[in-house]
């Protein structure tokens, strides 16, 4: 039976089917009877959807829209892989609905983010307070009429330090300084909430004390701040208090051009950006159902796959280091420099940047570059098997992550974990498999996961996904369809740079029969060697540089695409488009509203759902745990904050 | 100046006390990482053995604000980090220093909006600034080897 006629059989008219122009199933239900239709969902509909992937909501008030907010829920059924959108008005005069989190404890921190950012009340939420924001901020900032840069400081001066060399100096003089003033509005209130929070869960007793670990720790790669109630050395509650990077990531992606989103996707997770591009680039190509050219998708999931492995080897670093293997640090962030500089060959920069184009990609790949990447993945297998020597039979580390930072499997359901925290408890799910996109499904590669959920089965899992990586990229580029690439046309070679200065100077005659070699900073390829890395879309895709300079065509679609007011313009409508980051599901759910920047982009960062259940991890561990434990959930507050 | 005793053989050298101390505080920087986003990254390459920031001195990063001298503020910050950020700078023993790495720090870069911090000057001195996003570890090396010309130059407080 249909989820439709389900769902229609079981509640009537409280649920109304909306229909989606790109194939996604969405229900419009009455907000009054949110609570029954989610738990109909999770327990009584076939297939059961036990997760909620997602929970946000849209603020309507520029379309004009009664009511004005919607919370969305996304599902997704681990049995067929099917996902589900759920969609509940409400009204601005009264912005109040059910929560959700007796049913799905994951709902938790996603309310209040809601209440945090749009200001809707949920009925029944235990804990209802800011999240990203501080108590102090007044406003819910991603409603459409807060104002973009309205800014609200805790600390203010009197006057800025305009002539910051001379203060600085006189300060090393003499000591006076304006710094030397008291501090304003430390945000303890946000303290307070948090010890009340840990008393109001009723935890506590007479032996047990409170402790802060955070904002800024050392063994907290990440801005991330820790209330831990300890009795003795063991933890028995924790409050997370995050936001400390809240970059408002949200809010900046609905003011620039559709485009002009991918350099902010780029710092959400920064140690695999290329991730987040692809994601971002395949949600908006979905509204605007364009499909791209094969030889795209394949340079895609090569260069996914290689942030993949440096977000990984980062990860093992980082962990490692923190728990005292300084060498293996050097080692694998030695590995992570040779995969960068490859990163750098194509896309013009090591960490920040900005490849994937809407439509395809940035430039093609360089010549010799398949020759490069197999050396790149064979330094890389080696520092792995260094890593391996060093840490996976060392009796210390061994010791210290092994049982420590375990998650049930129901619990890693409840709180919506993905990615390697998911699979190290034994479910075994990777979008890649569940809902292959790009040519994934062409590619034969194995999901490894574990059984325990500890510590250990993580750090195993990243390292066996490194190996995998590394194999679907050596698939890759065999399977990749041959592009002509930088070839000589008539013994004449332009790099991007030399053909658009000569269009600067009116040079323009021989352009158009020349050749551009891939160059990092433009996509000089001819027009012909375009049409294997970008569909041949007007609307989407801007012209060859040699067309732009060459031809009045080309300006004139190059102007169309850049001009405001223009530029690509995605047909009104919502989506949610998911990939396999490397911490887990990245989503984006993006709507738009015909016009050409985005009217809303949100981003589901695995982070978020992992934080929200860390303190599960926590309980019952003694405080050195701590540090392995967050080494291995590998947050990386660029995208739990946005 | 290195000068040679004519009677004994050793030689020895005179100069002034100001240079002397500066001559040594540069290379023995003691980094507090105040690492809060993407920068963080190249933070870490700059500091591994790929870029050994610790030819400079300034390889053992000390996490605690009471051992440290030259405070780095890697990454974005938010109004939501800036009263800790001014704590950790008051916490910070003289003589001290601040490098705002990356142009989040130095001007709050292309996030405009309503939760960032535009510019970290706007709360704590700055030293160095070293622009980009991220700035590449040979931008980060050259930026402190402006601070060593700096320290070098000083008057010193002691």
């Amino acid at each position: 039976m249909l989820m439709k006629d389900q769902l229609l059989e079981q509640f009537g008219d409280a649920v109304q089917v909306e229909e989606s122009a790109v194939g996604d199933e969405v229900y419009v239900v009455d907000r009054t009877r949110i609570t029954e239709v989610c738990q109909f969902m999770r327990d009584q509909a076939e297939p059961n959807f036990s997760i909620l992937m997602d929970l946000t909501a849209v603020d309507y008030l520029k379309l004009n829209h009664k009511p004005r907010f919607a919370v969305i829920y996304h599902l997704f059924s681990l049995s067929n892989n099917q996902r589900v959108r759920i969609k509940a008005y409400v009204p601005e005069n009264d912005p109040i609905i059910a929560s959700v989190t007796h049913l799905w404890a994951g709902a938790n921190w996603y309310e209040r983010e809601v209440w945090d950012m749009f200001g809707i009340k949920f009925k029944g939420h235990p804990d209802l307070r800011r999240i990203l924001m501080y108590d102090e901020f007044k406003g819910h900032p991603l409603r459409k009429d807060y104002p973009f840069s309205k800014r609200q400081p805790l600390v203010r001066n009197d006057k800025p330090y305009i002539d910051k060399e001379i203060d600085a100096y006189l300060h090393r003089v003499s000591g006076s300084n304006g710094t030397q003033k008291t501090i304003e509005n430390v945000p303890l209130s946000m303290q307070e909430a948090m010890k009340k929070a840990l008393s109001d869960s009723g935890s506590q007793s007479e032996t047990s004390f409170l402790m802060n670990m955070g904002p800024s720790h050392p063994a907290m790669h990440g801005v991330i701040h820790l209330l831990l109630e300890l009795d003795g050395e063991y933890v028995k509650n924790t409050d997370i208090g995050i936001g400390y990077l809240h970059r408002a990531f949200e809010k900046e992606s609905e003011v620039g051009k559709w485009s002009h989103v991918f350099p902010y996707t780029d710092r959400l997770n920064y140690v695999s950006p290329l991730i987040n591009n692809v994601a971002y680039a395949m949600a908006v190509e979905r509204l605007l159902g364009i499909d791209i050219t094969e030889r795209a998708k394949y340079i895609r999931v090569i260069m996914s796959e290689i942030s993949r492995i440096c977000d990984h080897l980062t990860c093992v670093a980082a962990s490692g280091m923190e728990l005292g293997a300084m060498t293996v640090f050097l080692y694998l962030i030695q590995a992570r420099e040779e995969l960068w500089s490859l990163v750098e060959e194509i896309t013009g920069a090591r960490l920040t940047v900005s490849y994937i184009r809407i439509g395809g990609v940035k430039g093609d790949l360089t010549a010799g570059f398949a020759d490069r990447c197999r050396a790149a993945l064979k330094e890389t297998r080696k520092q792995v098997g260094e890593c391996h020597k060093l840490l996976t039979r060392n009796r210390i580390f061994v010791d210290r992550v092994t049982g420590t930072g375990v998650v049930s499997k129901e619990d890693a359901l409840s709180y919506g974990f993905t990615g390697p925290v998911l699979r190290s408890t034994g479910i075994n799910y990777d979008v890649r498999k569940a809902n292959p996109y790009l040519v994934y499904d062409q590619l034969d590669f194995d999901v490894p996961y574990g059984e325990n959920g500890d510590n250990f089965d993580r750090y195993l899992c990243r390292l066996e996904e490194i190996e995998q990586s590394c194999r679907i990229i050596e698939q890759a580029l065999e399977k990749i369809p041959k592009g002509e690439l930088n070839v000589d046309y008539e013994g004449k070679i332009l790099t991007g740079h030399q053909m658009a200065d000569s269009g600067k100077f009116g040079k323009t005659k021989e352009l158009l029969k020349s050749q551009a070699l891939t160059d990092p900073t433009l996509s000089g390829n001819s027009a012909n060697n375009r049409l294997n890395i970008f569909p041949d879309n007007k609307r989407v895709v801007l012209p060859a540089k040699e067309q732009t300079y060459g031809s009045i065509e080309g300006v004139m679609n190059h102007f169309m695409l850049i001009m405001d007011g223009y530029g690509i313009q995605p047909p009104p409508g919502e989506t949610y488009v998911s990939n396999e980051g490397a911490n887990g599901e990245l989503g984006f759910f993006v709507v738009s509203s015909g016009e050409d920047h985005a009217y809303r982009v949100r981003c589901r960062p695995p982070c978020f759902a992992l934080m929200s259940g860390f303190h599960k991890m926590l309980q019952g561990d003694q405080v050195a745990d701590i540090i392995a434990s967050f080494g291995t959930i590998n947050m990386i507050a660029g995208e739990l904050d946005r | 100046m290195a000068v040679k005793s004519a009677n004994s053989g050793e030689s020895f050298f005179t100069s002034k006390l100001d240079a002397a101390v500066g001559w040594a505080r540069k290379y023995s920087i003691f980094g507090y990482p105040f690492v809060t986003a993407c920068c963080g990254m190249e933070y870490m390459a700059a500091a591994s053995s790929h870029y050994d920031m610790d030819r400079f001195g300034a390889g053992l990063p000390r996490f605690s604000p009471r051992q440290a001298d030259v405070l780095f503020v890697v990454g974005t910050i938010s109004h939501k980090m800036a009263p800790v950020l001014r704590r950790i700078y008051e916490q910070i023993c003289d003589p001290k220093w601040v490098i705002a790495f990356g142009v989040c720090t130095c001007t709050g870069g292309f996030y405009t909006n309503y939760s960032t911090v535009q510019g970290i000057d706007t709360i704590i001195p700055v030293d160095i600034y070293i622009p980009g996003c991220p700035p590449r570890p040979e931008m980060v090396l050259d930026g402190l080897m402006k601070l060593q010309d700096r320290i070098q130059k000083q008057k010193q407080v002691y």
